[in-house]
């Protein structure tokens, strides 16, 4: 069971005692495809590690538009942040985006592991910092660049990743909302891109052909 | 040979309101007895326009982004 966790990028390299504590402590929950897994402003009660599958982080706006602030597979773990705050609520919604078996540890039992362990303390404090700096990303994208410089990072980012073996797959709908703009929007673009020669639609693939001229497109200088 | 990548259908959410089978260019999709099915596969362009017309997600034609080998 313990092999299991090291799945878990926070968990990995911990000692067995905090395995221990960890798995004492947590319960398992499986969710279907598209299922809710917790619902933004609700009592926050559990940390979540992703032990298979997929899920989606997102926000709503008041007239029901979609922003996906995340989307988070096998290994990787989501409500740190309000587990950590005093009576916090979900910060967002998370759905499954595939079938989904999680890890939950209860708030009060994960803050009791920190303070016990100060080795997955730190570990913890590595990880908001990479989320801080991913979520700074995305608030520079979304404020300051154009939708045709936001799809041109995005498309070398995910291209990127597949080449480290990341399965996520996107629909049009999908990459609007992490783009925070509408599809049609996004399908002009990539429309406009394949005209310029700078990807390629095989049918399910988006195949990108030129990274120079992508990341020039990425900075705004093309 | 690989399989055809078609539009996946969520027949959970599906309202069965028929504009997918309206508006599919190529006639790939139909209303059947309370049923959304994909009746014509081998017409499939993945144009995504079911997708696009889809008011309530139910239609997801999903993208690999990768560079070109």
């Amino acid at each position: 069971m313990q092999n299991d966790l090291k799945i878990i990028r926070l968990l990995r390299g911990q000692s067995p005692e905090v395995m221990t504590r960890v798995l004492e402590s947590a319960v398992f929950k499986r969710f279907k495809t598209n299922e809710a897994i917790s619902w933004q402003a609700d009592a926050c009660e559990f940390v979540y590690f992703i032990l298979e599958g997929e899920v989606e982080i997102y926000r709503l706006s008041p007239t029901g538009r979609e922003q996906i602030v995340d989307r988070l597979g096998q290994g990787s773990c989501f409500n740190l942040v309000p587990a950590l705050m005093v009576n916090a609520t979900n910060q967002a919604n998370v759905r499954a985006l595939s079938a989904c078996k999680l890890l939950a540890l209860g708030t009060s039992d994960f803050s009791r592991i920190l303070k016990e362990y100060p080795g997955f303390a730190f570990e913890v404090m590595r990880f908001f910092a990479e989320r801080l700096a991913r979520m700074t990303d995305l608030i520079e994208i979304l404020s300051l660049y154009s939708v045709r410089q936001r799809v041109a990072k995005f498309l070398i980012e995910e291209a990127d990743a597949l080449e480290k073996e990341s399965t996520i797959r996107w629909t049009q709908t999908d990459m609007a909302k992490r783009l925070g703009t509408v599809r049609d929007v996004l399908g002009r673009t990539l429309r406009k891109f394949a005209d310029e020669g700078l990807v390629r639609f095989e049918r399910e693939k988006i195949i990108l052909l030129n990274r120079q001229r992508l990341e020039k497109t990425a900075l705004g200088e093309e | 040979m690989a399989e055809k990548v078609l539009p996946v259908i969520n027949k959970q959410k599906c309202v069965l309101c028929g504009l997918c089978v309206d508006t599919c260019p190529e006639g790939v999709l139909a209303l059947q007895a309370d049923d959304l099915i994909i009746a014509n596969p081998q017409n499939c362009t993945y144009c995504t326009t079911c997708e696009e017309t889809c008011s309530v997600g139910a239609v997801r034609c999903e993208f690999e982004i990768s560079w070109a080998s």
